[in-house]
Parts: structure tokens; sequence; C-alpha cells
């Protein structure tokens, strides 16, 4: 298999204005500016095989759309390099661009006062796609998508679902080889939301389309990605499977029990950490490795009614894992802080001395 | 890592086809809202009525019909200039600050020729509306209308009409750009539009100004996006004409190259505003 997404130390900073508070700050930003610089994304490298499906996570601004955007060929960056298919994205090359969609669950592509099939009708003739390829992928995708009754109405009458599966027809009637998905299923219900992920598994499967994909939801991350990237601050904190980083950042399970009859924490601390106890309903957390010798014992020593044996949730483990980069990232700026901060308390000294 | 196919052949038929299908979505756009459509009659016509209005009076009181035809003929051509030219600064700049240009860059198709013939499909739309309103107004003025001599006036004043658009679009997308480094252009977008509509001619016929100041304000490129068709519509002799369409052509040219410039650095520079 080929490497298709690759990335080499791709950084890309945003300088921004920092105004003072209040009216005397925008008056003082009329004559003196001070700029800071943020690294949105820093030393990025990546590796993405053909037909791989990878799961690009991180904090709200920890620089995904900002590296998706660069990977699209809408942002050049500041240092780095990177090739898609081959291609400098931000070449953005037509042969380039055909073979690729970024889909943003916060955008739309679609013409707002036109019904859909005028925006796939435009594609069609953008992508160069032959009239009767299209009718077939049209039809195809509409009925996988549910879309008749709709594609004939006024993209800005539709439902937040009904757009986002018209924007998924739009992206994928060039058959793109690489799918950069942002958040697609954002702002979704439940259903919609399985509907959305069933349909880009689908979609994998049949083409051997290379995506990758941002979500909040991990429900997201666990049903489509075999491969999980997360970022924070810019720079890449993991790189694996989930399980791996369920191990490695969650080493534990929760055992949830249903006894017959109460029994008290002291006992139950023989098997792990008790979470919860009350009216015969305990949790307890027991090694990821020991869960089966100690759910046997459990049934030897306790009248055990229930039993059932609780993953971590992924939400938990990625927040355990930022505030782990962010703790180290915090280590690694201390000593310049202090060198910043030290002479600043030092001047504040001598002022007090002075008066 | 996979290695680039080869570049396919350009292939105008098909890029043709492609702006054709975008003309045609910009004026189906236009056609959904008929209240929209029917007040963009009116207000065409409302200021074109004040104008007649005013400079008619003006002109009676002198008692010179000749002059009172010509001015009357030249503010109705340049009225129907000044509705027709479009202005791209202020579409480029919400594109940019929206974020809508990351749609359009993402496809394998130029941002700006995309822009340009939406644009194209739309006025088509609304010329169809104004050339009414326009044939009204001219029945109304009867005797104080002069028509052209010759049809080559019609051909050659429509001919110097289409690329006075172009160089409007040249011009008017380089100053939109600036959003790119500029986050609040406006102040720049209200100088062109004074500039461009006093020193082209839209206003007052370059003719009239004192001091020679229309010989010398010849040589910028605004009399060549309202002042220039209007003037062949009047009647130019054939060496005027020559003189008019050739600093025309260089003009279309310059801004052609500042546009290609700007665009480039732009796009470099390009953030992606909103998400």
């Amino acid at each position: 298999m080929s490497v298709v997404v690759e990335t080499h130390k791709l950084t890309r900073v945003f300088r921004t204005y920092k105004k003072k508070e209040g009216f005397s700050g925008s008056l003082a930003g009329l004559f003196k500016r001070h700029y800071i610089e943020k690294k949105a994304a820093y030393d990025l490298n990546i590796s993405i095989q053909e037909g791989e499906v990878v799961a690009f996570l991180g904090p709200n601004g920890a620089g995904k759309t900002t590296t998706l955007k660069m990977l699209s060929g809408l942002l050049h960056p500041s240092s780095g390099d990177a090739h898609i298919l081959g291609y400098q994205p931000w070449k953005r090359e037509h042969a380039f661009l055909k073979q690729i969609a970024l889909v943003m669950g916060q955008r739309n592509q679609l013409w707002w006062d036109l019904p859909a099939i005028e925006s796939f009708n435009l594609q069609r003739e953008i992508y160069e796609v032959p009239p009767q390829i299209y009718r077939q992928r049209l039809a195809e995708l509409v009925e996988i998508l549910d879309l008749s009754k709709i594609i004939n109405t006024a993209v800005r009458k539709l439902s937040l679902g009904e757009r986002m599966k018209c924007e998924m027809v739009a992206a994928l009637l060039h058959r793109p080889k690489v799918l950069l998905l942002d958040e697609p299923t954002i702002g979704l219900d439940v259903i919609m939301q399985k509907k959305i992920r069933s349909f880009i598994k689908d979609y994998n499967h049949e083409h051997g389309a290379t995506i990758m994909l941002t979500s909040h939801y991990m429900d997201d991350v666990a049903a489509l990605a075999q491969r999980t990237l997360i970022i924070n601050h810019g720079r890449m904190v993991y790189e694996g499977n989930l399980e791996t980083l369920t191990e490695r950042y969650a080493p534990n399970k929760v055992l949830r029990v249903t006894f017959a009859k109460p029994i008290a924490s002291v006992d139950l601390a023989t098997l792990g950490t008790v979470i919860e106890n009350e009216s015969g309903l305990a949790r307890i957390q027991v090694p990821r490795d020991n869960v089966a010798e100690r759910s046997a014992a459990l049934f030897q020593k306790f009248p055990v009614a229930d039993l059932s044996i609780e993953e971590p949730q992924l939400d938990d483990i990625i927040h355990d894992l930022f505030l782990e980069t962010n703790q180290q990232e915090e280590k690694a700026i201390q000593p310049e802080l202090s060198a910043v901060i030290a002479p600043c308390e030092e001047t504040e000294r001598e002022v007090v001395a002075l008066r | 890592m996979i290695a680039q196919p080869n570049a396919s052949k350009y292939n105008w038929g098909r890029t043709f086809r492609r702006y054709w299908t975008l003309c045609k979505i910009s004026f189906q756009e236009r056609m959904e809202y008929r209240w929209n459509t029917l007040m963009y009659m009116v207000v065409v016509l409302l200021p074109m009525l004040v104008t007649m209005y005013l400079w008619t009076t003006v002109f009676n009181s002198q008692s010179n019909p000749a002059a009172t035809r010509n001015i009357i003929t030249y503010y109705v051509a340049a009225g129907f200039v000044n509705w027709r030219i479009a202005e791209f600064h202020w579409i480029f700049m919400f594109n940019i600050k929206e974020g809508r240009m990351a749609n359009f860059l993402l496809r394998p198709m130029s941002y700006p020729a995309t822009q340009f013939w939406y644009e194209v499909g739309g006025r088509t739309w609304s010329t169809i509306l104004t050339v009414p309103v326009f044939a009204v107004l001219i029945l109304a003025l009867g005797d104080n209308f002069q028509m052209p001599d010759s049809p080559a006036n019609w051909l050659l004043a429509t001919l110097a009409f289409l690329l006075s658009f172009v160089l409007n679009f040249f011009l008017t997308a380089s100053l939109g750009l600036i959003t790119v480094w500029q986050n609040q252009p406006e102040p720049f977008f209200w100088l062109y539009n004074i500039a461009v509509r006093w020193l082209g001619g839209a206003m007052l016929p370059l003719a009239l100004l004192p001091w020679g100041l229309g010989d010398w304000l010849q040589w910028l490129p605004f009399a060549y996006i309202y002042s220039l068709p209007v003037r062949i519509f009047q009647g130019l002799s054939a060496s005027q004409m020559v003189q008019g369409f050739g600093v025309q052509l260089c003009w279309l040219g310059m801004a052609g190259l500042i546009f290609r410039l700007v665009w480039r650095k732009a796009v470099q520079r390009y953030e992606v505003f909103e998400g």
C-alpha cells in the first residue's frame, strides 16, 4: 500500500494583534500595536496509507482545522512540507483538486437559494464527470442517503441534517480518493449521526478512499477510525490505534456489580478500588489485566446478581491525555517564564525601595 | 508515495460548459425572488428620472436644444453603463471575510473566473430587466434623446462597454483582495468609487470639467470604464475611436497584470476566516 498523505515538519504560524483591555487600550492601539504569534500547527509529521481512516483529534483550538486546510490546499504553511497523492496541496493543481474533497460541517458549499440538484449539476461540470456516470452515482447516493424527496427543494429550506447529507453528495460525486472531513456530524441528532457514520464507512470500504476526519464525538472515532492522531496546541501528542491509547491512558476497567444483598466497602476493597457502593450496587475499579481473575473472585466470595464490565469513556481518556500534555508543556515553559518574571519582580522591588 | 499522473490537455469546450452552467445558476438565483425583480426595475428608473429632470431644467433655461439633447443622451447612456458595470471589490471582500472564497478554492476551477462569470450571469438577467426601463425612458424623452447615426456606433459602443466591464473587474477585484491584508478595506473602496465616477465621467461629462482637466483624465483608466462607451455611442471620429480603444486595451493589459500579481500574493496570504 502506498502513502497518500505525508507531511514533514508542517508548521503554520498566525500573527494576531493583541488589544489591551478597554477604551484606553483601543486608543493606544491606534498608535502602537502589540502582535503575538501563535503556532496553530507545529512540526507535524503525518503519514497516512491508501485506504486508511484516520481520526484527527484535539481540543478546540488545537490546530486540527488549520492542518486540514493546509492539506486541502486552502492555507500555505509557514514552514515544512506536505504531499497528498504526490501533489503539494497549496499549489492547487486541478489534477490534485479533482481527487480530494474537504467537507466542513459548519460550512455550506451548496447554492443557498437553489435546490441541491442545481449544485450537483454544477459539481458535475466542475469535476468533468461524464453524464451517464454522474446520473448513476447521483441515483446511488440519493438512494443511500434517502434524498429523493428533497433534492428539488431550495437548500435554505432544508434541515441541518438534510443539508449535511446533500453536502456529502456534492463532495462525493467526483469520487475523491482522499476525503478530509471536519466535524461531519456536528449539530446532528443521534440517528442522523449514525447514518452519516455508516455512509462514510461504506464509502471507505467500497472505494478504498483515504479518510481523515476530525470530530468531537467519540462515537464517530470509535466507529470509523483505524488509527488516531491527537494534537494539542499544534503539536502531535499521540499517534496509534485506539486500543493502545486505551491501554496506555486507561490501565483500569470498572466492574459494575449488583449484589443480592448489600456488602460492606471494606470487604470489596480486597478486589480493587471501590468507586461507589450503595443499596447493593457497586462500581469497583480493577487493573485491566486482572479483570477475569477479579470477576471470578467476586462470584466466589459474594452473592452476585448481575455483573457488567465497563470500558472507560473515550472522552475521559482523551481528556486525561490533554491534561497530561498540558502539564508537561507548563513544566517545559516554567524555566522560561521564571526568566521573564524574575527581572520584573526585581524591578518592582527596586521601585518599592525607591518610594 | 503515489506519483503524479500526467496533466491532461486543457479543454476549452469543457471550461466553457462549466462557466456557462455557473452563469445559468446565477440567472436562476436572481429569478428566485420575484419582488426583488420588480423592485430592481423601480430602483433603476427613479434616479434616472431625477437626473433627467435636473439636467432638462438646467439646459432648457439656456434655450439651447442641441446642448440639452446632447447632455440628456449622455446621461441616459452613462446611466445605463453605470447600472450594468459590475463592481467586484465588495463581492471579494465579503467572500474573503465570511470564508466563502474557500469553497471555490477547493474546486478545480479559477475563483476569479468563477466570480466573473457568476456576475456575468446575474448582470445578463438584470440587463434584461433594465432594457425595457430604458426603452420607456427613451420613448418618453422623445426629441431630447439622440439615437446614434449608424448601427456601427451601437456595436462599437457595446464592444467598448464589454472591455470596460473586464477592465473594471480587474481593478475592483484587485481592490477587493486588499481584504486579505486589511480586514476593513471599505475606505479604499469608497475612495475608488468616488474617483471612478467623478474622474471617469459617470457624474459629469469630462468635457465639462474646468482647466482642461478632461484632457488629462483621458489618460487614466477610469475614463475607459464609463466615458468611452458613452462617447462612442454619441459619435467619435475614426482617429478618436482608434486612440480610445488603444488606450483602453493598454489599461486592460496593465490592470490584468496587476490583478494577476495581487491574486498570487493574496492567495498565499489568505487565512480562511470562519471555521
